[in-house]
């Protein structure tokens, strides 16, 4: 074989590795989409309204109840109102909400979520792996029945969400026997700041107050608020299934 | 450049040695992730066979109650001890049998339950045939939320198979499990 034809056929084989090589490590850098969370949506400790059917009195009261579950059981419940789950069905729509947003401690699964779509007229409760032997299918159905379709068919949905979330609290806070955690969403309910984000926000105005000679104060007020426009997350636990589900 | 100068050819070599290595990498990686979500099909396919364990169980109770009052229903009930026989035998060997097997057994446990609402409503007093219509009941929302999980690990599963360099080795489609009660 003359040495050009080798020279060539060396720079084929090459050039087909390198092809090869190209190829592999795209699919290995650029894995398929994600589409299982398409269409559903991020939601935050711990109530949360796309209709803006819960007036804020009664929505800053069940975010407190929820508070107060956190606190003293840490167990997170999670409130969702939405006008329509459509193209899915409330039950599949509510297994990923609570898969997208890991309500619940991680390694506790102690997450509940309550999801009511008022255009649709359906809702469901659906509850984590480690709260399925307090909240049975039948204990759930039997909760909403009596606390959240009659109010939501009087035309009082932020009641029935009300009672509803009071009613699985009072049953986690006197049930639940999980060890708590202590540590809430929040360390402080209406501050959206978790503790070591608390710690480097002092340090960081110790710091700045000592070397700006004390003029940063004059605009902690400013970066409160404007922190106040993110939001904290869930724990990361997960729901097997349980809970209930129905229509208005 | 006749021939390829010796900087010419390190440099070809280097480059396919580069390529090589990637690519055996490559096939590593790719094949251990295979092998990983084969594996969480299963897993995820056990989970459902642990909830319909629950209405396998039943299953025979059931039938023994209904049997002499479900007269014209006598291919349906041998049906259903068919499947559930053979549900028994495939559990842990074949997903895509068990797969395949289970929905058939939803379509026809549907069927009982639609022909003792319909047809037989007498029957809904016996305490075994409550018994079983509560553990359906009770284990539709599990199975439910166990489905959509499986079907995830199938559906990441089944794109690695097709997907390069994944077609390379030649794995088998795991079945989606469609259809539940």
């Amino acid at each position: 074989m003359r040495p050009n034809t080798r020279l060539a056929i060396s720079v084929i084989v090459v050039v087909l590795l390198i092809a090869g090589a190209v190829a592999v490590s795209f699919r290995l850098l650029f894995p398929p989409k994600d589409t299982r969370f398409e269409g559903i949506p991020t939601i935050y400790p711990y109530v949360n309204d796309e209709v803006g059917a819960i007036p804020s009195d009664y929505f800053a009261a069940i975010d407190d109840i929820c508070y107060q579950i956190d606190l003293e059981t840490s167990c997170e419940v999670a409130v969702l109102v939405v006008n329509t789950t459509q193209p899915n069905d409330i039950s599949y729509f509510a297994l990923r909400v609570f898969q997208k947003n890991a309500i619940g401690k991680e390694g506790m699964d102690n997450g509940l979520l309550i999801v009511v779509a008022v255009a649709d007229g359906t809702w469901k409760i659906e509850v984590g792996y480690g709260l399925m032997g307090i909240l049975t299918g039948a204990r759930v159905a039997n909760l909403a029945e009596a606390y959240l379709v009659p109010y939501f068919e009087s035309g009082a949905l932020e009641d029935g969400l009300y009672e509803i979330t009071y009613a699985i609290g009072t049953i986690l806070v006197n049930e639940y026997t999980g060890e708590p955690t202590g540590k809430t969403a929040y360390p402080i309910s209406w501050v959206p700041l978790k503790t070591w984000q608390w710690v480097v926000l002092i340090v960081a105005v110790v710091f700045l107050g000592v070397v700006t000679k004390g003029r940063i104060f004059l605009v902690v007020f400013w970066i409160v608020q404007i922190l106040g426009g993110g939001r904290g997350k869930f724990g990361g636990g997960r729901s097997g299934g349980g809970g209930a589900r129905g229509r208005f | 450049m006749a021939g390829g100068n010796r900087p010419t050819k390190l440099i070809i070599g280097i480059v396919a040695i580069i390529a090589i290595v990637v690519i055996l990498l490559g096939a590593v990686l790719t094949y251990n992730s295979l092998i990983s979500k084969q594996q969480d099909v299963k897993r995820t396919w056990g989970n459902i066979e642990a909830s319909y364990q629950l209405r396998i169980d039943k299953i025979p109770l059931v039938l023994s109650a209904v049997n002499s009052s479900m007269t014209f229903e006598k291919s349906l009930l041998e049906n259903i001890t068919n499947l559930r026989t053979q549900w028994l035998s495939e559990v842990g060997k074949d997903v895509n049998e068990n797969v395949n097997t289970t929905q058939q057994l939803d379509s026809s446990i549907n069927a009982l339950l639609v022909a003792i609402n319909e047809n037989y409503p007498a029957l809904q007093s016996i305490q075994v045939v409550q018994d079983f219509i509560s553990i359906v009941d009770e284990t539709e929302n599990m199975i439910l939320a166990q489905r959509v999980f499986y079907n995830d690990a199938v559906a990441s599963y089944n794109s690695a198979v097709h997907g390069f360099p994944g077609l390379l080795f030649g794995f088998e489609d795991a079945s989606y499990y469609e259809r539940g009660l």
